[in-house]
């Protein structure tokens, strides 16, 4: 499994020389890294080397934009559910301002993942993790990490809408009231600005104070968005969001996702192929715990190093 | 009709015969109180006998205040006392207690509710009631005994240490299992994905059971609190042992009292056909006492 996150390194490797022409000369050593590592894989000799050879000018310009900073870089992460593995030597930058779609099979890890960058296994006994999460320049898998605080950095969303069995209006409140904000008219304001950032406000803004339980699904979803914006978080974890919610419901939450950018860093785990297509900046690949491929998301889908990647954007497995 | 649609058909009424007998046997009961009771009725009225504090065998004037009341009380000084460390007990199980302890503890828990009730009206008889009496009883004399107007409330008038308060801690001890097992399936039944979801925001432990678990669960809490009551209304031997059993004025806290199953224990093999009667009276008071209550669980549990 080694090999695959070896990879996964490479390929950010070339992501980089690909920005910096003079380093082009690292191409043959990658691309023969790639080789020499998928060799011993049943998979066919990879495609890198046609993708390579012809990159159109235009995509090379597109390509040429600086990428934005780190925000959080996984490093050798692995993790045990008691002795199981069930990540493996994942490598993986989150860059910020961006959106970043994990793609994958079922069971492949890609959930379990997001799972680690707010740490909550750690609600669960039996499961310890290995390897490094940088944040700030810290690594947030620490023992000592304050997992208080870096939840309220990092919001999650998950599959199924999460109400609390409160108003409208004090479920958005509720994360402001554990950071002890309680001033009313800036816990008003708070809550009619991360309301609208989920596009809802309009949609309950005459039921603020009424059970968040009688929303819709798809409102129940955007309101638990809300509520993780509420608090400003750097980093919002989607995991599975809008699989559960009617196509128009998601398109909703899709439009809304491309405009956070400007604020907030996203992670989305997904299953649909073309959600992760239209919204996110880069995506990576994973397949039984490991990092098969990680890249802009143009490359993923159009010009993918790998040919399992190339076999799974296709709906050819998984 | 082939013979798997005949079977089916008998194996419906044979369910059916099951759950008629079940109607068949409490409609009995009910009955046989309603009879038996009838005398009683004829003789003191309802609201009389409810609110008559008499119970003079030489007169035959019996009423049903004391023992009402009694039981009354000693269900509820043990519902506020054993909910709390019942809440308790179902939060760390399912919040907070390491994987390691579970299962001792909540085998602990069952075994306490397995124990037959007459082994904790011998250890309320034998060990609760003599510490309650040497230490507990004076020091909540002294403390409370000053007040104005409750102070009185709080004296030993009654030497010893059977009395209300000891059937109330004994009662306390023996519907706790049953409160903590019914609170842990309410908060078990709060799906992970909203308390983590309270978790994900920066919630601690004890923020995440007050915004999410016990608003979920809370119907389902106070339900199994009301079912734990109805156990404690009904509880008959260990409360016979230790409640001191004396047809007295309750001036006192710790003042020996009685209960309409204390009273039934005690007197129904050498009572006379008034006073006979005046229990069975008593008995359907406590039937349609547990009626209500054990309605006022359901309703709440079900919503």
């Amino acid at each position: 499994m080694d090999k695959l996150a070896r990879v996964s390194e490479v390929s950010q490797t070339e992501v980089k020389s690909e920005i910096n022409p003079p380093l082009g000369q690292g191409l043959v050593k990658v691309t023969e890294t790639i080789a020499k590592t998928t060799a011993s894989e049943p998979l066919e000799t990879p495609v890198t080397v046609e993708v390579k050879e012809s990159p159109k000018p235009e995509k090379a310009a597109l390509e040429a934009k600086p990428q934005p900073p780190k925000l959080l870089t996984i490093e050798k992460l692995n993790f045990y559910f008691g002795d199981h593995k069930v990540l493996k030597d994942v490598d993986l930058p989150i860059l910020e301002n961006s959106i970043t779609s994990l793609i994958g099979p079922s069971g492949c890890g890609k959930t379990t993942l997001l799972r680690c960058f707010n740490r909550m296994h750690d609600l669960y006994p039996n499961n310890h993790y290995e390897g490094k999460i940088v944040m700030d320049g810290r690594n947030i898998l620490d023992k000592g990490e304050d997992l208080i605080w870096l939840r309220s950095r990092l919001g999650m969303v998950f599959q199924k809408p999460t109400p609390f069995p409160m108003s409208v209006y004090d479920n958005i409140a509720y994360g402001l009231k554990l950071k002890k904000i309680t001033n009313k008219p800036l816990v008003r304001e708070l809550v009619e600005k991360s309301l609208k950032q989920a596009n809802l406000w309009e949609e309950v803004k005459d039921r603020l104070k009424e059970s968040a339980l009688g929303l819709s699904g798809g409102q129940q979803q955007r309101l638990s968005i809300a509520r993780s914006l509420a608090v400003s978080p750097a980093v919002l974890l989607f995991d599975e969001a809008t699989s559960a919610l009617d196509p128009i419901s998601s398109a909703k939450i899709e439009e809304m996702m491309v405009e956070l950018k400007k604020e907030v860093t996203m992670v989305v785990v997904t299953h649909n192929m073309q959600q992760a297509a239209r919204i996110s900046d880069y995506t990576a690949l994973m397949w039984l715990g490991s990092l098969v491929e990680y890249g802009a998301t143009t490359d993923i889908f159009t010009r993918p190093k790998m040919k399992m990647t190339e076999q799974y954007v296709a709906g050819n497995f998984g | 009709m082939t013979l798997r649609k005949l079977f089916n058909r008998l194996f419906y009424l044979l369910t059916l015969l099951a759950a008629a007998s079940l109607v068949f046997l409490t409609a009995g009961v009910l009955v046989t109180l309603v009879v038996e009771s009838k005398p009683g009725f004829e003789r003191f009225g309802f609201i009389k006998f409810l609110l008559s504090s008499d119970w003079n065998y030489s007169k035959e004037m019996f009423g049903a205040f004391r023992p009402l009341t009694g039981t009354v009380l000693a269900a509820l000084g043990a519902v506020v006392l054993a909910t709390p460390v019942a809440l308790g007990v179902a939060v760390f199980l399912t919040e907070l207690c390491p994987s390691k302890l579970k299962s001792p503890i909540s085998l602990a828990i069952e075994l306490l509710a397995a124990i037959p009730s007459i082994i904790y009206g011998l250890w309320g008889l034998f060990v609760l009631a003599p510490f309650l009496e040497n230490y507990f009883q004076p020091l909540m004399g002294k403390v409370f005994g000053g007040l104005p107007v409750i102070g009185g409330y709080f004296a030993t008038k009654v030497a010893g240490g059977l009395n209300l308060v000891t059937a109330s801690m004994v009662l306390a001890v023996m519907i706790l299992p049953f409160i903590a097992s019914l609170a842990r399936e309410g908060f078990a039944q709060v799906p992970d994905v909203l308390k983590e979801s309270a978790y994900g925001l920066g919630a601690t432990t004890w923020e995440t059971i007050a915004a999410v678990v016990w608003p979920s669960s809370q119907r389902a809490v106070v339900g199994g609190i009301i079912m734990a009551a109805g156990r404690a209304l009904g509880e008959t031997m260990a409360v016979a042992y230790v409640i001191g059993n004396r047809h007295g004025a309750l001036d006192s806290i710790f003042s020996p009292y009685v209960t309409i199953t204390s009273v039934i224990a005690n007197e129904f093999n050498e009572a006379g056909p008034t006073q006979m009667s005046a229990l069975f009276y008593l008995t359907l008071a406590l039937f349609l006492a547990n009626l209500v209550v054990l309605s006022l669980a359901r309703r709440l549990m079900r919503k």
